[in-house]
């Protein structure tokens, strides 16, 4: 896909300090850091779906909140693509570059108009959406935070046009309604028209159909495959479902343990998934033909993922890996390229 | 924004009704708020200053029951009180002095006697006088009139003579010794002083047998003259001044008192408690609301910013608490009182004052373990998805409080309101009961007089300020009561 990236992440990092000892608390001795996101990069191209994947517990949507900015990175530059439109708004602030670090804290108004630009898809759309608050009252907020809309009636249009993007029609009848009154797969239709209703050009989804049922999942995705192509906006695409992520996605990050360990176009790394760690999650996605349910399979991987506390030396992926090697213990394997556009960070490709 | 907390509060309300726990929460309380709105209206200026003076309450009956116990066979004389200003009298001249002679009937009709008799004069300014004379016989139903059971002469100072306010009474030795003189058998039961000391026994009543005194029921003739002698030759001018100055003074009656006053009886000042309990409610429901208020906004902000933005905003906040919870509160209560007492003793404010540092003291000690609630609400609420999502669309912490966190509190928080009004109350009649007293006549402060003053078969004097007291907190536990049903179904039916 030749085209300009809206989003590159470079040398990204988050860790939490950890004191649990009187003296880390007085700062005698040093204090332990969890590493949630331990220098991850990648970028997103305009109008593209990546995903990443990983099991729970390995960064991903750590890394999500902070291009949200929910969260602050330790370190590492995240820039994102203003869109014409925002960079006339952010000119008079003095922010003239093509490209914005959106890691950085910005005074109150610039924030603002910044999140407009990036907006979310939860997890869990029975939690994120307030019980309380009617569908008009959730999908208008957004609208009312940012000064979008003169009045009522205006802002009403605009949910209305919202609902329909997302195929709840007819839209009238979902205003008055409180979220328990809808099923789980309409309540993710409000959540994306709330993302949407900000116009945004990058959308981050956090395991958006990982809580809804099989059979709504497929309309859900391609609900947002929809969206792409009308609005031509990209997603960050978080999940831990292989199968999803071959459906939707254009390119894939494999993360374990706050760090890419495979990345490439989809297919290259579906069809020829490199990493151990890949290639045993691929193992891993149950077999549908029932004639080979009593085939055992061969799971290629042993024990439990390690602590980000305590990440093993060298390739964080030793202690698990089947094929590890002396060097795997003692130095940490960059990300390479080993053919165009699939990068993999494991000693056994090293030598192609 | 308007228009959904009406409707909330409109759910809330048919909620409340739909319980007949709520209904009679809701009927209690729109009477308690109806009968305060009516006595604020009545409320007299200078009520709380006349309540603590204690020359308005004399000619009132002291300690003794409501009106209504002779319907269940108490002995009951009624309270006579007449108004001498719009009262006729015969006018006449002897001498040097104007006469103005009033008779009155007094009708006795029960098994006891009054507490006594009295003449009250408000306000008498005469000027180019030499004296005024009041004096006061009573003709019995036997036919035997008693003379001078009361006299009083009051002499010009300067040509003039000034009243500002008195109470007479009668010389008791005096009217002993007159009695002893018209029935010289009442020595056989009683000693002189005996006589002096119980002279409504004697005056009204009649020796029966040999040892006993009852009362002779039957018309009084009271005849009243008031003299005023003139150093001059008296024209018509001089008598219609004096008549005018008498029609016009501010307070002149003759009164029998009782032995049962009112709707609920007296204390031991004659100071009507039914006129004490009426004034006390809105005192009482100004202590129970107020209190819950400002104890309830108070925690509730203090517990959001604690749970909010955490770190050492929440540390501070939290080890306040814990110093403040640690304070012991009563003694601390007892010492400010004593402290305003002294520091305000004599202004005419101080009753004000002192209920409301009582008040604050309460909201200052009070409000610490709703914080703590508030900010484990806050906690979990904070973490929900939702939150994020409002944090990504842009929205403020402020934003955040009040359109999302607060709202899920309120209803947790209107019952905790509830609940502390009744708190209030009660512990400012504790407070009352130990002495720390403002002079305001709440009903924590009748019950406290009652506790000093008072004897245990005064029950018009414990009874209805308590009952008062356990109406107004069952009120607001009911309405508590009813709200919780509102708070455990998350307003399921909102």
């Amino acid at each position: 896909m030749v085209s300009e990236n809206i989003l590159i992440v470079e040398n990204l990092k988050k860790y939490y300090e950890l004191r649990s000892s009187l003296l880390q608390v007085l700062g005698l001795s040093p204090p332990l850091y969890l590493k949630a996101v331990d220098d991850i990069g990648f970028s997103v191209a305009k109008g593209e779906i990546f995903c990443l994947v990983g099991e729970s517990g390995c960064g991903k949507t750590t890394t999500g909140k902070i291009i949200v900015r929910l969260l602050e990175p330790t370190s590492g530059k995240i820039l994102y693509k203003l869109s014409a439109e925002t960079r006339k708004v952010l000119e008079p602030y003095g922010y003239t570059e093509e490209y914005i670090d959106i890691g950085k804290k910005y005074p109150k108004d610039v924030d603002k108009v910044l999140r407009r630009e990036i907006q979310m898809i939860f997890q869990d759309p029975y939690s994120s959406l307030n019980p309380r608050m009617r569908i008009r009252d959730i999908l208008e907020e957004p609208l009312v935070i940012q000064g979008i809309g003169k009045d009522r009636t205006e802002r009403l249009e605009i949910i209305l046009r919202a609902l329909t993007e997302v195929k709840l029609v007819p839209p009238q009848e979902f205003l008055d309604r409180y979220p328990h009154m809808l099923s789980g797969g309409q309540r993710q239709r409000i959540a994306i028209a709330r993302a949407l209703i900000l116009k945004p050009n990058l959308i981050v989804a956090d395991e958006p159909v990982s809580m809804l049922d099989v059979s709504i999942r497929v309309e859900v995705l391609q609900l947002m495959l929809d969206i792409r192509k009308s609005r031509g906006i990209s997603y960050i695409f978080i999940t831990h479902d292989l199968a999803v992520a071959s459906y939707i996605c254009d390119r894939m990050a494999v993360m374990y343990l706050g760090k890419i360990v495979e990345s490439g176009d989809i297919t290259k790394v579906i069809d020829n998934p490199m990493h151990p760690y890949t290639r045993a999650l691929m193992e891993a996605v149950p077999e549908p033909n029932p004639s080979n349910r009593l085939s055992l399979r061969k799971v290629g991987i042993i024990g439990e993922v390690p602590s980000a506390v305590n990440v093993p030396p060298g390739c964080r992926f030793h202690p698990r890996c089947p094929f590890a090697m002396d060097v795997c213990r003692k130095k940490e394997p960059p990300l390479v390229e080993v053919e165009k556009g699939h990068n993999v960070a494991c000693w056994l490709h090293m030598k192609k | 924004m308007m228009e959904r907390l009406k409707s909330f509060l409109n759910a809330i309300k048919t909620e409340i009704w739909s319980q007949p726990s709520g209904k009679a929460a809701l009927t209690l309380l729109a009477l308690l708020i109806v009968l305060s709105i009516i006595s604020v209206a009545m409320l007299p200026q200078n009520f709380v200053t006349v309540w603590n003076d204690p020359k308005p309450w004399g000619i009132k009956p002291k300690n003794v029951p409501p009106q209504w116990v002779k319907f269940f066979g108490a002995p009951c004389v009624q309270h006579y009180e007449v108004d001498l200003r719009s009262s006729r009298y015969a006018l006449g001249i002897r001498g040097n002095e104007v006469l103005l002679s009033y008779t009155l009937t007094y009708e006795l009709n029960g098994d006891g006697f009054p507490q006594g008799i009295a003449v009250k004069i408000d306000g008498l300014h005469l000027t180019g006088t030499q004296s005024v004379r009041i004096a006061l016989n009573i003709t019995r139903p036997d036919g035997v009139t008693v003379p001078a059971v009361l006299t009083h002469l009051v002499t010009a100072i300067n040509g003039s003579i000034s009243i500002e306010s008195a109470v007479l009474n009668p010389d008791i030795m005096k009217l002993a010794t007159t009695l002893v003189a018209l029935y010289p058998q009442l020595l056989s039961v009683a000693s002189l002083n005996d006589i002096a000391m119980n002279y409504p026994k004697y005056l009204f009543g009649v020796l029966t047998n040999a040892s006993n005194v009852s009362p002779l029921n039957g018309a009084y003739k009271v005849e009243l003259l008031v003299a005023v002698a003139i150093p001059r030759v008296i024209s018509v001018a001089d008598v219609n001044t004096i008549a005018s100055t008498v029609r016009n003074l501010r307070d002149f009656r003759f009164i029998v008192i009782g032995t049962c006053y009112g709707v609920l009886g007296t204390d031991y000042r004659g100071r009507d408690i039914g006129l004490a309990l009426f004034f006390g409610l809105p005192i009482a429901l100004l202590i129970g609301i107020g209190t819950a208020v400002f104890t309830t906004l108070i925690g509730l902000f203090a517990g959001l910013v604690s749970g909010y933005y955490g770190g050492i905003v929440d540390e501070v906040i939290q080890r306040f608490i814990d110093v403040l919870g640690s304070i012991p509160l009563l003694p601390i209560l007892i010492l400010i009182a004593v402290a305003v007492q002294q520091a305000y003793g004599a202004s005419p404010y101080k009753p004000i004052i002192m209920l409301l540092v009582i008040l604050g003291t309460l909201v200052v000690f009070g409000w610490g373990g709703l914080a703590i609630v508030v900010r484990s609400m806050t906690l979990s609420i904070k973490s929900e998805a939702y939150i994020e999502a409002a944090k990504v669309t842009g929205a403020s912490n402020w934003w955040i409080m009040i359109k999302h966190i607060i709202p899920q509190l309120l209803p947790y928080i209107a019952a905790q309101m509830v609940y502390s009004a009744p708190t209030a109350i009660l512990t400012e009649a504790g407070l009352s009961i130990l002495g720390i007293q403002h002079g305001l006549p709440t009903w924590g402060g009748i019950l406290a007089d009652a506790r000093v003053y008072g004897n245990i078969s005064y029950w018009w004097w414990i009874f209805p300020p308590g009952i008062a007291i356990s109406i107004t907190s069952l009120t607001f536990v009911l309405l508590g009561l009813s709200l919780e049903k509102v708070v455990e179904p998350r307003l399921g039916k909102v």
